[in-house]
């Protein structure tokens, strides 16, 4: 029998220099285990679904935290809270877009400590998944999610590979429409991948939202500066409006010149497991006057080949009416 | 460290442990085992 | 030079249907090992469409290799006979004792026939698992239907082809060391040119219990 909310033991170790934390990624391997906020890493620990043998708090090392603008764009520390983003000053003049998702995670309490890393490396939210359920993301041999009888509004229309699940984060979808590259460093050395690749689908790895690798930490999220100032948007539909994961949200950065569509990237999430850039859409939009029919064009288009199942069909019309508004409602 | 042999699972309807399948970390075994049979051979030839 | 095959030096020993069925074959099991284990080591790739396309066309080619072998091909030449037996029996004791030099083989040597044995069943055993987990999957062609089993036969299922997966690994490098091995190189090379030499033949099989197809 499992025993729950209580968190079985684990050797915490807390260090303030990010070479020591390579140094105990490479001493545990597998058996480590990265925190950030917390608020990912406690939940599976109290449901006893993950049972690290050491947990890496990264809270202590100062130089992941902050916001500094570079000759390229910004700099943000990957344990920069969600809250000092959504109310930081350039992130604000120039990314709004980015601001704006920060600000609709979760709960305050939750925004204050959860950190802008841990937003976009945080785990599926699969219901059957999240209860301990030998699933396929759980390293079993079936999907819960993708049955007749599965509970799965929550899950995805696009992209599924056996698993069903939907990356659950914000601020993805912000900074793939920002272009963002994400820093992962190790021992070994540094690597740098783009938003879109930091993601991964079950169909290259059914475990892992994410391609960091076990030794890795995400140490730093760059945003080019070619968005910054662009026309934004960004929306979030949940089932409430505050605490709770977004069913669908959208995220668009367009650059309009003469009331023309010069270049845009636009962003939906909780439709796949990774954020999904409808690329198509922007070809559609690209060179075309920012009007109401072509907003619905888009809106109409983005949702080709979507293979809903049982229970999540309503989230067709919604993606549709989000994409549309992404692109008519963007703003300077 | 003893390797698993199997991999198994909480059962979805709790209570019991269902089988998952065999424990992939046994691959070295099985690398081992041919390296064994190949070094084996080719000193037995050599000799 | 004159050609081995009209000078009488070349005797066939692979057509070449079965000579791209060795080829073919050992390119779907390195596609099925590769997209198998690779992501077990970290390397990430889409991996599960090369697999099952893989693991089909191995499947095919498997079955026309057993029709072909049945009706077509002496399917005893692969088979383990007595002579075999006792051929192993005094290689075996004689590296300590018995000094009286194993029989020549026919076509194949017991230990070519054993391995063929085996990882016929480790191959079968795979194709047997591995189909089965098709119905686990969507493609173009069928939507999945995981409820055929229940979760206990299908952990079975899934234990049974990863020891099967395993093995075949261990398997295909004991071949590989084989075939790359100097003194086995006269049979390697048949799987390319499809021939060995008349003096490889001669002092290699008995010519009584293999008797090349064009000598018949």
């Amino acid at each position: 029998m499992i025993v729950r909310d209580i968190m079985a033991d684990f050797e915490l170790y807390q260090p303030t220099q990010l070479k020591d934390a390579f140094a105990l990624l490479d001493q545990y391997g597998k058996d480590a285990w990265k925190m950030g906020g917390g608020y990912d890493s406690l939940s599976w620990f109290k449901e006893r679904h993950k049972q690290p043998k050491a947990v890496i708090d990264l809270g202590g090392i100062a130089e992941m935290k902050g916001i500094s603008e570079t000759a390229d764009g910004v700099t943000i520390g990957a344990l920069t809270t969600l809250t000092e983003i959504e109310n930081d000053p350039i992130i604000k003049g120039k990314y709004r877009v980015l601001a704006e998702a920060a600000a609709k995670v979760a709960s305050p309490q939750i925004r204050n400590a959860g950190t802008v890393g841990g937003n976009v490396s945080q785990d599926a939210r699969c219901l059957y998944y999240r209860y301990g359920l030998p699933c396929y993301r759980a390293g079993g041999n079936t999907c819960f999610a993708d049955t007749p009888e599965g509970v799965n509004r929550e899950h995805a229309l696009f992209e599924s590979d056996r698993c069903v699940a939907v990356s659950p984060s914000d601020t993805a979808v912000a900074l793939v429409a920002l272009d963002a590259k994400y820093v992962l460093r190790s021992s070994k050395g540094e690597r740098i991948v783009s938003a879109e690749d930091f993601f991964v689908g079950p169909k290259v790895d059914i475990m892992h939202l994410t391609s960091t690798r076990p030794e890795e930490i995400l140490v730093a999220i760059n945003i080019p500066k070619k968005w910054a100032g662009s026309a934004f948007y960004f929306e979030k539909v949940a089932d409430r409006n505050t605490w709770d994961f977004a069913l669908v949200n959208v995220a668009s950065a367009i650059v309009v010149k003469n009331g023309v569509i010069e270049d845009c990237r636009i962003v939906c999430n909780g439709v796949s497991a990774v954020p999904r850039r409808l690329t198509a859409v922007e070809s559609i939009v690209k060179g075309k006057p920012m009007s109401e029919e072509i907003a619905k064009l888009a809106g109409q288009s983005s949702t080709r080949g979507a293979r809903p199942l049982n229970y999540n069909g309503f989230k067709i019309p919604l993606m549709a009416n989000l994409v549309t508004r992404a692109i008519r409602d963007a703003k300077v | 460290m003893h390797p698993q042999l199997f991999r198994y699972a909480q059962g979805p309807y709790g209570g019991h442990e269902v089988l998952l399948g065999a424990s992939f970390d046994l691959l070295i075994w099985f690398v081992l085992a041919a390296m064994a049979v190949i070094i084996f051979h080719a000193v037995y030839k050599s000799g | 030079m004159s050609d081995p095959h009209t000078s009488g030096k070349a005797v066939p020993r692979h057509d070449l249907i079965d000579r791209l069925y060795h080829w073919v074959m050992a390119a779907a099991v390195f596609i099925l090992m590769g997209t198998a284990f690779l992501p077990k080591f970290g390397i990430k790739f889409e991996w599960l469409t090369a697999h099952w396309i893989s693991g089909i066309v191995l499947g095919v080619i498997v079955v026309l290799h057993i029709f072909r072998a049945i009706i077509w091909q002496n399917f005893m030449a692969m088979v383990p006979d007595g002579k075999d037996i006792v051929g192993a029996w005094r290689t075996l004791v004689g590296a300590f004792a018995d000094t009286r030099a194993p029989a020549k083989p026919g076509k194949y040597n017991v230990a070519q026939k054993f391995y063929h044995l085996g990882i016929a069943i480790v191959i079968l055993t795979l194709m047997g698992t591995g189909g089965a987990m098709l119905f686990k999957i969507d493609t173009p062609f069928w939507k999945r239907n995981p409820y055929v089993l229940t979760d206990e036969q299908w952990g079975l299922i899934y234990t049974v082809h990863g020891f099967a997966a395993m093995g075949i690994v261990a398997m295909i490098m004991i071949h590989i060391y084989f075939a790359l091995r100097p003194d086995e190189w006269h049979l390697t090379r048949t799987m390319f040119r499809g021939w060995m030499t008349r003096k490889e033949y001669e002092s290699h099989h008995d010519t009584l219990r293999w008797v090349p197809d064009t000598e018949k």
